[in-house]
Formats: structure tokens, C-alpha cells, sequence
């Protein structure tokens, strides 16, 4: 039986996390289909990546080269288009990342097999291959299947699986890379850090968030130290944006950035529509105003009426004391 | 500079086809530029009069460079449509709908501004622009035992999207409930079946959205045989009026034309006093659009011992728009490039207690303006402020 294919993502030494959740998935088909899971590893150094993924994969092909250091979809195509003819794999899974959606569409052009992009669950039906895409604005799941082939390509979006832990027995099996020069028309040139400092709040899983209620500046510092203390970031609603104290990047509502956290804290916001379409899907949402009637209340899982900055200091130390407990 | 600019016909007929071809009729005489509330804004040219002269050269978003393309794609979405310009135009050019044409290329090709894109899929999938369910949309009328309309009412009420679940806009359609309720007007609402009425995702140029607000909308109407509407926002008023050609045999009326008519009949009896200095703000698409500016005033003079004074000059026709028009509600623009900005310049320096208005949009957009620009206003639609008024 063919076997299940993933390909390694790595940036700058390590191993990207969709990696696993690749792993995971291939694992899963694999077993669903009764044959092996092999990891693809192109790299230079290979070592710490091939250590990082052992156990997960019945399988792991390498091959280490100068020119795999940085992605480059140009040569990569060239490895993978070589291992794919030469193993002839029933389904090779990549990420469905920027390094994912520079090589798939090319490499499946150019082998002329099966492709489907930014799945989220990928199953076989007999002896056809079925993933679930989703459709409408995240509002529905089709289910597409892929016409008959002996291989196909995937790519798969991350967060879908959860990586497992595994003990696999692991054979680990070097091979020449079929490429040895970058081509001079696509070169790596460096990577650009984010700027220190910058923080991007769609990732918090806990938002500490203000409003005008903060009434100046000079109180934003408190509201940062609370928001680090409990492990949270700082965001804020458009009129602290308007006054200047926090950068627009901090924003939430529907001109600035929509959030969904395991916990939003809004801390004298009112509640405009503008801002509540930005921070509704928030599991649990913990307000406190001043104004019983504050529209923010209605969409508040609990909802405190009292002056922030009584509430602060005490709501600080009662989460304090509940993350001590548990951890 | 001197320059040569290639005609292209492709885009021109486009845009004319599109319902552009009021752009024929401009001979850039100017006075639009000069009527146009973004004119208002120190430092800013919005040089309204070109877009009728580029679109003709088929010269308007031709580029094929990003920037070019995006300065461009700011300019067309900037007109929050007021009419400012069409009431002053010699040649009556519906600008707003000329741009609207080229608008709905622009939302073809996805470009347009990014805020708006998420209130657009909003609207469509859920059927109003916060995303919210539409098994709540009738929730704001739960406490007051209104029934949902089955035919034997005479007329709807349809509250608009944001009366029917922004918390504070719930007020307003409460108030105007209970006022309805009072002056013993045989009502009902739709609620759950209801859908926005679209006009702003029109305007922006989301035409295909647009259609199916409509085909909803009047599926509806249809089943339950609806003859008579009232509403609270101009915007569902004129757009169910001029946009909904199945509605033709509907009569479509502002709830200050109702209220109006209660008033004359004796049906309304305005008595507790409302000892506050009061400036009515005429909004765009009630006033300049529908030409609905005596009833407001008229019902606000019944109130006993509200005094109701005017911006000086930029009343009635000359109203400035809050800037929440063509889904400028949604808009972020810099702070000191917001025309309610200037529009609360003009309110404060009447002195007024209160500012009155007659639109949702209006409401919302003063409401939170005032908060940031810290004006101790009071904002309140015309039926809190008449609801408040009536004796116990």
C-alpha cells in the first residue's frame, strides 16, 4: 500500500508547528488506510529537526543541503517533485501556510495530480480521497471529492489537528538532494522580525481591553500592569485610539481588528455596535462600567457596575489568586 | 503638467451601464465641490466636479499601479452620499449614484475599503450588518406585548436593523412603539423574518447583496400581505420606496409623518412639559432626500416648553451629513477628517440641551462623537423626546 507523505515546515532552525498537526493527520490516514506515515526533511542542519519529529513518523527521508537552510518554493519543488516520482506516495500533505501555497499550486501543475488546498479533514471514501473545505465565509463545510488518482496533494490548514505524541519506531533514511545551486532568479534575502514591542492582540488568549472610561494617559500604565499580570494583552476601543494613547494595531471593532479570546475584559467601554461586532465571539466576556445601562452589558457574561478603578486592583489579585491554585 | 490621457471606452460604457450615465449630463461647473460637506475639512480637497469628466475619458480607477488604484478607490468610496451636491447642481447629477456605478465595479474586483467587506458578508449571511441572529431580532419588543403582524394589523413596523438589537437603540424603537401603541395605531412587526433593507450596502455598490435584501424583504412582505410600513430609519423609508419595485403598491411612511398625523388628529396629546433648549438635526436622507422638514419641527413646537432652536445657516437643505451615509457608519476615517466632527461644531455653538434626531445612524454616530469630543449633549430621537412628553 502507498504511503502517506508530510513535508517538515521549518524557519530559522525549528520546526513550525503545523508540522505536528501534518503528522498528526498523516498518521491518522495512515492508519485509517493500514501503511506508514514518512516525514520529509529538507534541511541544512537536519539534525535538530530530524530529533524534533522522531517518534512521530514510521518513516523520515532527509536530505540535507546548503540550499534548504531557507525556504525557497523553486527548489523545494524540485526535491519534492524527485522523492514524489521516485516513492510514488498516495498522499503528500504540506501545510497550507505561505511556504504551502507558494509550492503546492506549481508542484501539482507540474505532476499533474489531484490538488486541494486549505482543507480542514481529509478522509478516503473507497479508494477516492474526500477533504472538507470550507465555504461562505467560514458558514458552511463542503465535503470535495477529488477524481481517481494514485496520488494526490493536500494542503492542510492549521489548527485543524491537535498534535499527539507518539513512540514510533523511526527509520531514518538520508538522500542526495537532486538540487545543489539556488536558481539566480529566486533568492533568500532575509528574514524582517517584527518590530520589537508590537503586539498582535488576534492571538491573546486573554485581552485586557480599555475604553474612554479610563478617563486619562496617564492611567494606561496600571491597565498594562494588570493586563501582564493575568497573562493577557493590552487593547482598546476607538476613542483611546482617537486620543492617541494606544496605537491603532491595539484596536478592536470593525475598523480595527476583530478578537476571540478565551477571556475579553472591557474595562469602561460602553459598547458601540462598531466595537461589539469586534470582540462578540469572545468565549467569556467580563465587563465593568460605571453605567448600569451600558449597551456592553448585554453582550457581558458577568458584568461588574463600579468604578474601574476600584475594581482593578481587587479583580487583578482574585485572578491572581485563582491561576496560584490551579497551577 | 501637460499630459495625454487615452480614452477608455471599456470603462466608460461600463460605468455608464452600471446606472452611471448621469455623468453625461456634468459640465463641471464646480458647484457640487462646493456644496460638498468633505470641503468643509481644513486641508482636504474632495474635487467632486472631476469624477463626472474622468468617468466620460474613462479615466477613473484606469490604472494598473496598486497605489494609484487604491488612491482612487479611497476617492470613490469617500461620498457618504448626503446630496449636498445634487440639490445644488444645476444639471440635477446624482452624483452619489454615479459613483455608486463605479462602486459596484470596484466591489467586483474586491476593491473596496477593507472595513466594509466584513459588514457586507455580515449582511448577507445573517440578514443585518452586526451579525446577529435572527431569531433575536424581534427580542427588543419582547416586555411590550406588541403582536407579531399576521394582516389584521393595518400597518408594520419595521424598526431598522440597529434599533432592533443595539442596546441603545432599542430605545428608540421602544419609544416609538409605546407612542404608536398610545395613539392607538393597529400595529405589528415581522421580526425574525425580517432582513436589512439594504440601502447602504446599495449605495457602497454591493448590488448583488443589495438583491437579495430585496428578494427577502419582498418574500416576505408578499406572504404576509403587508400594505402599510412604518419605519425609523429614512434610509429603510426611501430605499423601500425608490429601490423595492415590488413595494410600488405599498404605502411606505417615516414615523414623523405618522406621529405628524396622530398629532393633527388629536390622537397624540403631547402635556409634560420638556423644559430644554432643543436643536433638531435634519438627517440627509429624511431632509434633502425626501424633503421631510416641517413635521419634525412641527411635532417638537407641540411639546410644551421645549424650545427648538436651528443651526444657524446649515439647516433644512443645508443640513451637514454625520458622515454615517454609504455605510460611512462603518468608515474610520482620522479623527480630524470626520464630518460629525464638524457637524458637532455647529451643534455645540447653538447651546442646546439636546439634539434631536430622526435617524438611527444619526443617533449612534452624534452619541459617541460627543462622548469623544467630551460635549455634554444630550442625543435623543425625535420619539424618546415625544414619548417623554405625554401624559401619564
Amino acid at each position: 500500500m502507498a504511503e502517506i507523505f508530510a513535508l517538515v515546515e521549518h524557519r530559522q532552525g525549528a520546526v513550525r508547528d503545523i508540522t505536528y498537526e501534518l503528522l498528526t493527520c498523516g498518521r491518522k490516514l495512515a492508519t485509517a488506510q493500514n501503511t506508514k506515515l514518512t516525514a520529509l526533511v529538507f534541511a541544512s542542519p537536519a539534525d535538530k529537526i530530524v530529533e524534533s519529529i522522531q517518534e512521530r513518523a514510521d518513516r523520515i527521508i532527509v536530505m540535507e543541503h546548503g540550499v534548504f537552510e531557507n525556504f525557497n518554493a523553486e527548489i523545494y519543488q524540485l526535491a519534492l517533485r524527485d522523492i514524489l516520482e521516485k516513492e510514488k506516495p498516495h498522499v503528500t500533505l504540506i501545510g497550507h501556510t505561505a511556504f504551502g501555497y507558494d509550492l503546492c499550486p506549481a508542484l501539482g501543475a507540474e505532476m499533474g495530480i489531484p490538488f486541494a488546498t486549505d482543507c480542514l479533514d481529509i478522509e478516503f471514501t473507497g479508494s477516492r480521497l474526500r477533504v472538507t473545505r470550507s465555504v461562505y465565509d467560514g458558514k458552511l463545510d463542503a465535503h470535495v471529492l477529488l477524481k481517481e488518482h494514485t496520488s494526490y496533494l493536500v494542503t492542510l490548514r492549521s489548527g485543524c489537528f491537535t498534535p499527539e505524541e507518539v513512540s514510533l519506531a523511526t527509520e531514518v533514511v538520508k538522500q542526495e538532494s537532486p538540487v545543489t545551486e539556488q536558481p539566480e532568479y529566486r533568492k533568500f534575502v532575509d528574514y524582517i522580525e517584527a518590530a520589537v514591542g508590537e503586539v498582535d492582540i488576534t492571538k491573546a488568549d486573554i485581552i485586557v481591553s480599555v475604553g474612554r472610561g479610563i478617563k486619562e494617559q496617564a492611567n494606561l500604565p496600571v491597565m498594562e500592569e494588570f493586563a501582564t499580570a493575568i497573562g493577557g494583552v493590552l487593547s482598546c476601543s476607538r476613542p483611546v485610539v482617537d486620543a492617541g494613547w494606544l496605537p491603532k494595531d491595539r484596536q478592536v471593532g470593525s475598523s480595527g481588528k476583530t478578537v476571540k479570546p478565551k477571556l475579553y475584559i472591557a474595562l469602561g467601554i460602553s459598547g458601540a455596535f462598531q466595537h461589539i461586532v469586534g470582540m462578540k465571539g469572545a468565549d467569556t466576556i467580563i465587563a465593568v462600567n460605571k453605567d448600569p445601562n451600558a449597551p456592553i452589558f448585554n453582550e457581558a457574561d458577568y458584568g461588574i457596575v463600579e468604578d474601574l478603578f476600584k475594581v482593578v486592583p481587587v479583580l487583578k489579585e482574585k485572578i491572581l489568586d485563582a491561576k496560584k491554585l490551579k497551577g | 503638467m501637460r499630459g495625454i490621457i487615452n480614452i477608455n471606452p471599456e470603462i466608460r460604457d461600463a460605468i455608464l451601464e452600471s446606472g452611471g450615465d448621469d455623468a453625461i449630463k456634468c459640465y463641471s461647473c464646480g458647484r457640487c465641490m462646493a456644496a460638498c460637506p468633505w470641503n468643509l475639512i481644513d486641508d482636504l480637497d474632495y474635487t467632486t466636479y472631476r469624477f463626472c469628466q474622468r468617468i466620460k475619458l474613462g479615466a477613473i480607477v484606469d490604472s494598473e499601479a496598486k497605489e494609484d488604484i487604491a488612491a482612487d478607490t479611497d476617492e470613490v468610496f469617500r461620498c457618504i452620499g448626503c446630496d449636498s451636491c445634487r440639490h445644488e447642481c444645476p444639471r440635477g447629477v446624482n452624483l452619489s449614484d454615479v459613483l455608486r456605478a463605479v462602486r459596484r465595479i470596484l466591489v467586483d474586483y474586491d476593491s473596496y475599503p477593507a472595513e466594509l467587506k466584513g459588514v457586507i458578508s455580515r449582511l448577507y449571511s445573517s440578514g443585518n450588518p452586526l451579525g446577529e441572529s435572527s431569531a433575536k431580532r424581534a427580542d427588543w419588543a419582547k416586555d411590550l406585548g406588541i403582536p407579531h403582524f399576521d394582516g389584521t394589523q393595518e400597518f408594520v413596523y419595521f424598526p431598522c436593523c440597529l434599533p432592533a438589537y443595539d442596546a441603545r437603540l432599542k430605545l428608540v424603537a421602544e419609544a416609538t412603539a409605546s407612542l404608536l401603541t398610545k395613539a392607538g395605531i393597529s400595529f405589528g412587526i415581522i421580526g425574525e423574518e425580517e432582513f436589512c433593507c439594504g440601502e447602504a450596502v446599495r449605495r457602497v455598490g454591493a448590488e448583488k447583496v443589495f438583491q437579495s435584501a430585496v428578494n427577502n424583504n419582498t418574500r416576505v412582505f408578499q406572504k404576509f400581505n403587508v400594505k402599510n410600513v412604518i419605519t425609523t430609519s429614512p434610509h429603510c423609508f426611501k430605499t423601500f420606496q425608490t429601490d423595492y419595485p415590488a413595494f410600488s403598491d405599498i404605502q411606505i411612511m417615516h414615523v414623523v409623518q405618522v406621529l405628524h398625523q396622530c398629532l393633527a388628529d388629536g390622537k397624540l396629546k403631547p402635556e409634560r412639559p420638556f423644559k430644554k433648549k432643543v436643536v433638531y438635526h435634519d438627517p440627509c436622507t429624511l431632509g434633502r432626500q425626501m424633503g421631510i422638514y416641517d413635521q419634525p419641527r412641527e411635532l417638537l413646537q407641540s411639546i410644551p416648553e421645549l424650545n427648538l432652536v436651528e443651526v444657524p445657516v446649515f439647516n433644512r437643505e443645508f443640513s451637514v451629513c454625520c458622515g454615517a451615509g454609504a455605510m460611512g457608519l462603518w468608515r474610520d476615517w482620522p479623527q480630524d477628517q470626520r464630518l460629525v466632527k464638524i457637524r458637532t461644531e455647529q451643534i455645540f455653538a447653538t447651546g442646546a440641551d439636546v439634539l434631536c434626531v430622526a435617524c438611527p445612524y444619526c443617533l449612534q454616530m452624534f452619541e459617541e462623537n460627543f462622548k469623544s469630543m467630551n460635549v455634554d449633549i444630550e442625543v435623543m430621537d425625535i420619539s424618546e423626546i415625544l414619548f417623554s412628553s405625554l401624559g401619564q
